[in-house]
């Protein structure tokens, strides 16, 4: 359960987020769309600790950060947070200097101590889900945009992150690589996986979501809406 | 296997115009020896003196290897640690870092030398009733170094100030969205640094450590002003007591550049074999 208590946020004068309250229990997939400049990359980006805020406070499956917290609890429980929260970049940002497989199992092995050979299993296991166990052992870079993403996402879940967190995740590819992932979030969603997607596109709220939840200005706007199609 | 394929195999011609014009010459010297130099104190075959001279050219050259690789290795290390100060540092550390390498980048080295060897001792010489008081007399004592210490802790620590600026400048390379994508993955801090942003810094500064490297190890014939008996301490023994000084100083030349050149080949090597093809293993470099 990742609950957001009446979060504020500010650069310099200008309110990105303001008072931003929202729920978000096990199982779901939620949409999160709104006009550009409307706080949402700030908002997601706050839950696993990537930023900060100035008021309220986020909780996650009972770790609460607040912007009261000393420097190193707040580390502490950032990192608690971000090994349950996977996240999705919109620009994929794989690591250049690994393997496909070894972008999986970096985190792994070296946040949960999971055995390499066992870890090289899962990734792979992984890899497959994503239909890329051929491109093991490629560099990203040798990997068009659509296949970066869908190994960004398995170095995501490859930690069984509890919630995914998905900024943009689509934006920069074309429509049929895009589809390629939407595939994927929404065989995610339908095993349980508990999902945020950032969004600017309608089509991928109704191949996936649950639930839509629109931001303006930096507040949650207009309630939220259950998703008729799901 | 799908690493990249070079052109440039072809090896340049300079290099071996130069070495044959160099032997050219001093066979030249050699054959048309003798009344070139007056005052030579011995009027035998340049072959026959270098023969002489040559144990102690060897000796030279196995010092100046020992310096370079142990300065080397002193620059390097240090160079890393300072420039993770002035990135990660923060405040005090970073200010620290900064202030430690443009001391060393605003002070000639010669200079540096001199304090090491000449200077410290007399420092050590000045705190004796110090540390006498504090019943350990024996500490005045290690302020006075060996000329190789004092030459690798001279040039390796005046190094190190080169060094760290381009280890940062590698760090601050590496694009912020490559930490945050380690840090969402719940990497610590440190795990970050060193599992992705430092393997692929090192990657970046290989080129213009290596030719810092080639620099250091020519640089390290200033050593030879502390009574290291390094190449330029030999060349200067046998073109003093000889008076052959061309002769010597292309023979000296000659051996520096003979290490030096397969150095910066070495390293354009190394440069493109250091993108290995497969790498699940755990290791951080
Ligand atoms: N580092 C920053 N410094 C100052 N302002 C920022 C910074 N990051 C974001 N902003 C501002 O905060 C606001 C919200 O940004 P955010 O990226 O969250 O919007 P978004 O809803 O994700 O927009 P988009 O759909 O274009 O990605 C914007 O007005 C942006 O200009
Ligand atoms: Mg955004």
């Amino acid at each position: 359960m990742i609950t957001i208590r009446n979060l504020s946020k500010r650069y310099g004068d200008h309110q990105v987020l303001d008072g931003v309250s929202l729920a978000i229990s096990k199982g779901e997939t939620v949409a999160l769309l709104g006009p550009s400049g409307s706080g949402k990359t700030t908002l997601l980006r706050c839950i696993n600790g990537l930023e900060r805020f100035d008021e309220g406070e986020i909780e996650v499956d009972g770790i609460v950060i607040s912007p009261a917290l000393s420097s190193s609890e707040r580390q502490r429980r950032v990192r608690e947070i971000r090994i349950r929260c996977g996240f999705v970049f919109q620009q994929f940002h794989l690591f250049p200097h690994r393997s496909t497989l070894s972008n999986l199992t970096l985190a792994p092995i070296h946040v949960k101590r999971t055995d390499a050979d066992v870890a090289r299993e899962e990734g792979l296991a992984l890899l497959e889900h994503v239909g890329l166990a051929h491109k093991a052992d490629v560099r990203p870079n040798k990997l068009s945009g659509g296949e970066q993403q869908r190994v960004a996402i398995a170095r995501a879940l490859a930690m069984c992150p509890a919630y995914l967190l998905y900024d943009e995740p689509t934006s920069s590819l074309d429509q049929s690589r895009a589809r390629e992932i939407w595939s994927i979030m929404q065989r995610l969603a339908t095993e349980g996986q508990t999902q945020i997607v950032v969004t600017h596109q309608e089509e991928l709220t109704r191949a996936i979501a649950c639930r839509v939840v629109r931001m303006s200005h930096g507040k949650i706007g207009g309630g939220t809406e259950a998703n008729p199609a799901v | 296997m799908n690493g990249p394929t070079f052109q440039e195999r072809k090896r340049p011609w300079w290099p071996a115009i130069l070495l044959l014009s160099c032997v050219a010459l001093m066979a030249h010297t050699a054959s048309t020896s003798p009344g070139a130099a007056p005052s030579s104190l011995d009027q035998s075959s340049f072959w026959q003196l270098l023969q002489g001279w040559a144990p102690i050219f060897l000796k030279g050259t196995w010092v100046t290897i020992q310096l370079s690789v142990l300065s080397m290795a002193v620059a390097s290390t240090l160079g890393i640690v300072l420039a993770l100060c002035r990135v990660y540092g923060g405040g005090t550390a970073s200010g620290l870092a900064l202030t430690y390498i443009e001391f060393m980048r605003g002070t000639p080295l010669l200079v540096q030398l001199y304090f090491i060897y000449y200077g410290l001792p007399q420092l050590g010489e000045a705190l004796r009733p110090f540390f006498d008081q504090l019943g350990v007399p024996g500490l005045s004592r290690i302020f006075t170094l060996s000329s190789m210490t004092a030459g690798v802790a001279g040039v390796g620590l005046n190094y190190a100030a080169y060094e760290a600026e381009i280890y940062r400048a590698g760090i601050m390379a590496i694009p912020r969205s490559q930490s945050e994508a380690a840090a969402a993955l719940g990497l610590t801090r440190f795990q970050t640094i060193r599992l992705v942003v430092l393997p692929q810094a090192f990657r970046l500064v290989i080129p213009p450590v290596t030719n810092d490297f080639v620099a250091l190890f020519k640089d390290t014939s200033i050593v030879s002003v502390v009574a290291l008996q390094e190449l330029t301490d030999s060349f200067r023994k046998a073109s003093t007591s000889t008076n052959r000084h061309m002769e010597f100083a292309i023979v000296t030349a000659l051996i520096y550049f003979l290490l030096a050149y397969p150095l910066s080949r070495l390293a354009r090597r190394l440069e493109k074999r250091i993108h290995p093809h497969h790498d699940h293993d755990t290791q951080p470099l």
